[in-house]
């Protein structure tokens, strides 16, 4: 029990960020005095609810083995190309999806896009290929924690064998990544609106907005009700599983012939889309001035949001980390539920609830947006958390529980997690600076978001400056990201 | 912790299950400033045994007490770091991202050995040179000597230690030997698990069934 209430602080920001305004929404719009046979809504909302989770589902899974065969390639393979290839893979995640398609559809035409991707097949295709980063970002993090023994143990085979064993190591952290990814891809709107399909999250905005909101509260639980069993799969099942040790390693096996080549062909859309991006990105002669001015400004806002979104997804990741080194179950999926539900419903309930109760000089800070987007980073810290704490090894574990609770915790098995858990910082960070829903109704008046500003210079078809800060924030994430990751890689060779 | 009147350790009809596999009932009794080793083929359970004394594995059912204080009191019995132990596993439990040193700084914390104590200890197992190291540059003896060092100097009263010799020689055997002795003499109880019958201690020799 004392153990139990020690975690607790974990759940404050969820507690006061989400549960306690939501569920106070959910009583003042009246969802309780439905009838209970009403939760998931009419037949039409089931339908939409069954597509979110069949594109989220399809997304996830798609993505996760296009991630896996990223990670299982970068880390049979050695030298200097590998942090660049590594860098341009996560240049697709890091471009927000808004200037992404825009400025596809401005180099290869509207119509011709439109008619490619405007159907289901074409959201999970662009939602896997934009997602496929952060599944290969997880499970080479988790590869650098392999005990060397066992690293040392597959270079005894033959470069293709090694590299076959080390793909079916990854398998249960695989599984964990489609799980983390179905819960992020469940609420992601932006790219499927794109592909003119509806998801659960545009129709629970517009029911809170301008509907019934009882419905939208409705559509949000039988939301919830469907993503069930990937909650209690990702909290539950896999922190029991002894295999999920195992993993591979970027430390770099006998060289693969052909694994380079393999990456270059990957990597070549992703250069395509870089491409596209600066081509649209570079000013007319006569707008060299102005375009140079606005490129200044863009820098000092993402830089200005950067802190920010660091303490966001660093609070996220620690808590997740907190409860899953303690055993917390309950606490993670606690963790893990707002960010199954749109953005925007915790941003409306915190919007209605706490922020009348704030004094009026705290409107002027964006307190309840770093709060609303902590919160819907919930999974991505429990994901981290669980991968962080199953990884160390059992020995080293052992050890540190010898130690009072505190000490072993902060000063043995924290720094040790530290290889999966800053690049889940850095995932978090790249969320932030790219999520709209919360900050489009929740960022005080001049706030600089970078994602808020691309939204409107898209909505009024600026798409040189839009492509300007996209490839912003591809360069600051990218490099952000070398930074951070770069010193974890592994010195025990 | 040391109780003058009980045994450092008492175990009573302990029932281990690791999986499918169980292991017991096994009674025995370690005096205060005793070494005893409990030895047995592979995978005979001696280690699962003392995991089970550390807190590590769960207990089936029995008795274990620890200067007298039942350890499996309460639902999850008393936690590791409360037991009064200091646990040397089998297999490579240092923390890679400090050095010697600091580990021994970080497990001395709650009344184990000063810093004189430390420098003195790691010069007994000639360990005074690598100390600054950080596991990844020592050799497999030498971490094994460090992981060692390490335990000793943790505050416990009780020494749980998995095959404290492996990967050894002579030189290091005897080594560990005197200082297990010394730590017997300061008052410290030393339970071994090891793989041969030792002639130097007492024995429990575990045997299937």
């Amino acid at each position: 029990m004392k153990r139990d209430i020690g975690a607790f602080w974990a759940l404050l920001a969820v507690m006061i960020g989400f549960y306690f305004p939501v569920i106070s929404m959910m009583i003042h719009d009246g969802l309780f005095e439905a009838a209970a046979g009403d939760i998931g809504g009419s037949s039409s909302s089931q339908l939409v609810i069954l597509t979110t989770v069949r594109i989220a589902t399809l997304s996830a899974i798609l993505a996760t083995l296009v991630g896996l065969f990223d990670a299982v390639l970068l880390a049979g393979t050695r030298g200097p190309a590998r942090v660049l290839i590594a860098g341009m893979l996560l240049a697709t995640f890091l471009i927000p999806p808004a200037a992404l398609a825009s400025a596809v559809q401005g180099v290869i035409g509207s119509s011709t896009l439109r008619a490619t991707i405007r159907d289901e097949l074409g959201a999970v295709c662009m939602l896997a290929f934009r997602w496929a980063p952060v599944a290969c970002a997880m499970l080479l993090g988790a590869a650098v924690l392999w005990p060397v023994q066992q690293e040392r143990a597959l270079r005894g085979l033959s470069p293709r064998v090694a590299l076959f064993v080390r793909a079916r190591c990854l398998v249960p952290q695989a599984l964990r990544c489609v799980g983390l990814l179905i819960l992020l891809l469940i609420c992601a709107s932006e790219i499927p609106s794109y592909a003119g399909v509806e998801t659960i999250s545009q129709r629970v905005y517009a029911r809170l907005t301008v509907g019934n909101a009882a419905e939208g509260w409705q559509l949000a639980l039988g939301m919830l009700v469907a993503v069930a069993p990937v909650l209690l799969f990702l909290v539950w099942k896999l922190p029991l599983s002894g295999r999920s040790q195992g993993g591979g390693t970027v430390t770099g096996l006998p060289r693969l012939r052909g694994a380079d080549l393999l990456l270059v062909i990957r990597s070549t859309p992703v250069l395509a889309l870089v491409l596209i991006l600066a081509i649209t990105a570079w000013p007319r002669a006569s707008e060299m001035a102005v375009a140079g001015s606005e490129f200044v400004d863009g820098v000092v806002g993402i830089f200005q949001e950067l802190p920010r979104a660091f303490i966001a997804s660093s609070i996220a990741v620690i808590c997740g980390w907190r409860l899953a080194d303690g055993g917390h179950r309950w606490g993670l999926l606690l963790l893990c539920l707002p960010t199954v539900l749109p953005g925007s419903l915790g941003a409306l309930a915190l919007l209605h609830v706490v922020r009348p109760t704030l004094p009026l000089i705290l409107d002027d800070l964006p307190i309840l947006l770093t709060l609303a987007q902590t919160c819907k980073l919930g999974a991505v810290g429990a994901a981290a958390g669980l991968v962080a704490s199953r990884v160390i090894p059992l020995s080293e574990s052992n050890s540190s529980r010898l130690l009072a609770p505190v000490t072993g915790r902060w000063r043995v098995r924290f720094p040790r997690a530290l290889p999966v858990l800053l690049p889940a910082v850095v995932i978090g960070v790249a969320l932030v600076m790219g999520e709209v829903e919360a900050t489009l109704l929740m960022a005080p008046a001049g706030h600089p978001s970078p994602a808020l500003e691309l939204h409107q210079l898209l909505h009024f078809r600026n798409d040189e400056q839009a492509a300007r800060i996209a490839l912003l924030l591809a360069l600051v994430g990218s490099m952000l990201a070398a930074i951070v990751v770069a010193p974890l890689r592994r010195k025990d060779k | 912790m040391t109780q003058a009147n009980h045994p450092a350790l008492e175990v009573g009809d302990l029932i281990v299950s690791r999986g499918n596999h169980s292991i017991g009932p096994i009674t025995f009794q370690l005096s205060i400033g005793k070494q005893l080793a409990l030895t047995g083929g592979n995978g005979i359970g001696k280690s699962s045994v003392l995991q089970a004394i550390a807190g590590l594995l769960p207990v089936t059912s029995g008795t274990i007490r620890i200067s007298g204080e039942s350890m499996l009191s309460g639902s999850d019995g008393v936690e590791p770091w409360r037991r009064g132990i200091a646990w040397l596993g089998q297999e490579r439990g240092l923390w890679p991202h400090l050095s010697i040193e600091a580990q021994c700084r970080l497990v001395a914390r709650d009344g184990g050995k000063t810093a004189e104590q430390i420098v003195a200890v790691a010069r007994s197992l000639d360990m005074a040179e690598l100390i600054q190291r950080r596991p990844g540059a020592l050799s497999g003896g030498e971490a094994q000597r460090a992981e060692l060092l390490r335990t000793v100097c943790g505050g416990g009263a009780l020494l749980l230690l998995d095959e404290p010799f492996a990967a050894q020689n002579q030189d290091g055997r005897r080594r560990i030997e005197a200082l297990l002795e010394q730590e017997c003499q300061a008052g410290r109880s030393v339970l071994l698990a090891l793989h041969q019958t030792d002639s130097e201690r007492e024995t429990v020799a575990l045997a299937e069934n």
